[in-house]
């Protein structure tokens, strides 16, 4: 029950402002590939680095969505 | 020839020839990926070639070709163009519009016309002419959008109406989308230039250790 409500709240959090926040992903995945590929020679080596740079900078921007989100509540 | 080796943690050391690094930085800002390929780092040079030149077509694309333009007009300083035009070749046609449009010309490859500003309609002021809207009596000087050309006409500074307002009305969001797309896209290939100049910012064994310390 608990998981299914995550689920739903996820899907409508993502159809918000719906397309303008889309924009991002593709962004973020070539900022993630240049970084990792300047800092790094090998394949493998870029490959995991861009992998953790992505991961971290869409956690941050799910919080920082996430606290904006929340505090819409309280205006 | 310049040679630069970086020790590993473990396994073979990792060498770089960066060639003639003047050369390669100045192709890496011609086209993104040129100064690699040029050095031999072919599967860098793919990556950063698909990735730059991706997001900055589909920046102008969002942009419908308007985002990119350079200009110094009171109240239009285009600093914007600093950035995209880090993106070497791809840019430079919006400053051979800039010199075309500085004097008053039309510019090269027009997308559309315009009623000016001073159309007695006002409705209809600065909006795009097409066939549904086009009135046949009008025979006067019309203002011209032009691909990566600066928005004709004046640019006014308060909230008056003008050409660059109207593109903001006409593509919305995707307007400032197309911008920020190009924008980073430049700004990413000064990273790719300075590792086609210098090499990869690698973190040495030591420079671990003296992190650390």
């Amino acid at each position: 029950m608990f998981d299914t409500t995550i689920i739903l709240a996820g899907i409508y959090l993502l159809g918000l402002s719906t397309a303008q926040i889309w924009y991002a992903v593709p962004l973020v995945v070539v900022i993630s590939l240049v970084w990792g590929a300047t800092r790094h020679e090998r394949l493998t080596e870029i490959i995991t680095h861009s992998v953790k740079s992505l991961l971290w900078v869409l956690t941050f921007m799910g919080i920082i969505f996430a606290l904006i989100y929340v505090a819409g509540y309280f205006q | 020839m310049t040679e630069i080796t970086f020790p590993q943690d473990e396994g073979e050391p990792i060498t770089v020839d960066l060639k003639h690094p003047g050369v390669a930085a100045f192709l890496a800002w011609l086209i993104p990926g040129a100064g690699h390929f040029y050095q031999g780092r072919k599967g860098k040079a793919l990556l950063f070639f698909i990735c730059i030149m991706g997001t900055f077509l589909f920046g102008l694309g969002l942009g419908r070709g308007r985002v990119v333009y350079a200009s110094a007009k009171p109240g239009d300083y285009r600093w914007q163009y600093i950035c995209q035009v880090q993106c070497g070749l791809v840019a430079l046609p919006a400053a051979a519009q800039w010199l075309q449009t500085a004097d008053g010309k039309d510019p090269f490859f027009v997308l559309c016309e315009r009623y000016p500003g001073n159309y007695y309609d006002e409705d209809l002021q600065f909006k795009k002419i097409t066939p549904e809207n086009r009135d046949p009596q009008y025979s006067g000087p019309t203002l011209k959008d032009g691909f990566m050309a600066p928005p004709p006409g004046p640019v006014s500074l308060g909230n008056d109406p003008d050409v660059m307002s109207m593109w903001y009305f006409d593509y919305r969001h995707d307007y400032d989308m197309g911008l920020l797309f190009t924008v980073v896209a430049g700004l990413l290939n000064v990273l790719v230039i300075y590792d086609a100049a210098v090499g990869p910012a690698i973190i040495t064994p030591l420079q671990k250790q003296l992190a650390q310390q």
